[in-house]
């Protein structure tokens, strides 16, 4: 087959179909890399920085564009603007710790970011909610220059735009920021009717993001972001029935909403863990993709999922980052990629990633051996 | 009317943390030995709680409720064991190594470990190996439980061990260990005495140790 664009090789692959190569993933959700390795990376290529720093979730990383070149991955990331009062720290500088416009303290602790203050965490009744400042989605400084960035991409470039979530997670992950991680699996146990109240007003609040976001990038992009963690090592964080009962309705809400302003768009889940006992309401839910494919745990085996699951869900990850990456040879990542690709590339649906971001323990030459061996042998027909 | 060792039983796989109360209590009214309702109903109940999050029924949540419900009963309870100088089953000192500060796995396994009548001393997390050693001098306990959620921080359970291992103290204490990244085949390469994939696991890990000690 003649060489596709990147876009027209992620547009075949979203829709199930077999492009000429399976695209290559660098900058999304657990599609990251830590500040060290990017500065390894940039001295290794020698590009020039370009000096702006993006946000992905709840903290920023260098603008990965020019990098993305040299890599030759299909997709560019467009990223919802900071608030003034955010502070886009640069990790390995001298980092200032600030409180967010959630009240979510930004803090650097033994080298890692961690969001914490837990805000709402003494929420008692319903008035707390209302009380709450909640912030406001429609700041116009959110879109500020974003509409232009990705007309210019979109007539400038060949590459698949892809909308990075534009919070940093979406409700079940921002209740485990705001109430605690404790509170919050209490609550579900416990106090059903507080903790709806609360993810219905919450939803609200993060829909109005994805509203912003959608307004200036809409057209122009063909994958949106959600985030949520459900899953632990071993299967799902809680019932899989709660889901169905209390969170379906609200990713549901969510995903609809989207497609309504962007009927085009393509919504994908970065949700880690094993978690294959949620996947059928996911799907029913309306997700398209699935990320990160965390694929050595129980009941994430790819081959079992593309089999189940291929029909009505594109993968993105699976390339394991724990063992082969960090520790394997330029043979076992050949291998562990061919296997991937075999497992979940036919018929198209599979884009190539990390089962989650890249740590500092991956070494340079592993690293460059994950993108040049995706693309020699990602290579259609299989 | 059922007894109250059975109310509380299922009190607890209920989460219900009033009922516990309440019937532990009636319990100790009634002349019965707080250290029969301690291992005769509360540990057995956690015990269920464990057996029905291994199999799929019982998750996070559930857990968390039952051993809160299971803590009031043994918050009423603990005057009495201390009075009647009831041992517990071993004491263990928890930790997230250095460099980690991921502590939900870790939080859970502290609260299986007390559902199975351990005294256990929580570290915290970003625990250098200093402080293991310390708990190991000062404070005797029994066995470790480190845990990594991070490839990056798990050398930091090999380093702990390497430093027990130099201080001459190894033989003193049973180390087990867990955690996201980890694996039992690399428990065992480090030398450590035992590991559990999850909370449920280590309660009985913890228990087989203790029989080994």
């Amino acid at each position: 087959m003649e060489q596709l664009t990147p876009r027209k090789r992620v547009e075949l692959t979203i829709h199930h179909q077999e492009p000429d190569r399976v695209p290559i993933s660098l900058g999304g959700s657990a599609n990251h890399l830590t500040e060290d390795l990017y500065q390894l990376l940039k001295n290794h290529f020698g590009f020039k920085d370009t000096g702006r720093r993006t946000l992905v979730g709840f903290y920023s990383t260098p603008d990965y564009n020019p990098l993305l070149d040299c890599l030759g991955t299909d997709m560019r990331f467009l990223h919802l603007r900071p608030v003034s009062s955010f502070i886009m720290n640069e990790i390995g500088s001298h980092f200032q710790p600030f409180t967010d416009e959630w009240g979510l303290k930004h803090e650097l602790l033994s080298g890692y970011y961690n969001l914490g203050g837990e805000p709402l965490g003494a929420l008692e009744t319903i008035h707390d909610i209302e009380k709450y400042p909640w912030p406001d989605p429609y700041l116009p400084e959110r879109v500020q220059g974003l509409k232009a960035e990705a007309e210019h991409l979109f007539n400038f470039t060949e590459y698949s735009l892809v909308g990075h979530r534009p919070v940093y997670g979406n409700a079940w992950e921002m209740s485990r920021f705001l109430l605690g991680m404790e509170k919050t699996l209490l609550m579900t146990a416990k106090d059903r009717v507080l903790f709806e109240a609360f993810f219905d007003k919450l939803s609200d609040v993060l829909d109005g993001f994805y509203d912003m976001f959608l307004e200036a990038v809409g057209p122009y992009i063909q994958i949106i972001e959600m985030a949520e963690d459900l899953g632990t090592n071993n299967g799902p964080m809680f019932n899989p029935k709660f889901y169905k009962e209390v969170m379906w309705s609200y990713h549901r809400r969510t995903i609809e909403r989207i497609k309504k302003k962007a009927p085009h768009v393509k919504v994908m889940l970065h949700c880690d863990g094993a978690i294959r006992r949620f996947i059928p309401d996911l799907i029913d839910a309306g997700f398209d993709i699935l990320n990160p494919i965390e694929s050595q745990l129980v009941g994430m085996e790819p081959a079992g999922l593309k089999t189940d699951f291929g029909k009505d869900l594109v993968f993105m990850g699976g390339v394991d980052v724990k063992k082969v990456l960090t520790k394997g040879n330029r043979q076992d990542i050949q291998k562990e990629i061919r296997t991937r690709i075999e497992e979940m590339g036919k018929g198209g649906g599979y884009i190539l990633a990390p089962s989650h971001n890249f740590s500092n323990d991956v070494p340079l030459e592993n690293l460059l051996a994950f993108f040049e061996e995706g693309k020699n042998l990602g290579v259609y027909p299989l | 009317m059922g007894n109250p060792q059975e109310f509380i039983y299922t009190a607890i796989l209920e989460g219900d943390e009033t009922a516990v109360s309440e019937q532990v209590e009636k319990a100790i009214q009634l002349g019965i030995p707080a250290g029969v309702i301690l291992n005769e109903t509360l540990i057995p109940a956690m015990a269920e709680v464990g057996e029905l999050f291994e199999k799929g029924e019982y998750f996070v949540p559930e857990m968390l409720v039952a051993a809160r419900a299971m803590k009031a009963g043994l918050f009423i309870l603990k005057p009495l064991l201390v009075e009647s100088k009831n041992d517990t089953h071993g004491k263990i000192a928890i930790g997230t190594v250095k460099g980690d500060l991921h502590d939900i796995g870790k939080n859970l396994v502290a609260i299986m470990l007390e559902g199975a009548g351990f005294e256990v001393v929580d570290l915290g997390v970003d625990v250098p190996a200093e402080r293991f050693i310390q708990v190991v001098e000062e404070e005797h306990v029994d066995i470790i439980a480190m845990s990594a959620l991070l490839t990056t921080t798990m050398v930091n359970i090999e380093k702990t061990m390497q430093m027990i291992q130099e201080k001459g103290i190894r033989d003193q204490v049973k180390i087990m260990v867990g955690g996201a990244p980890l694996t039992k085949e690399y428990a065992i390469g480090i030398g450590a005495d035992g590991f559990a994939s999850d909370a449920s696991q280590a309660a009985k890990t913890a228990i087989f140790l203790m029989s080994k000690k």
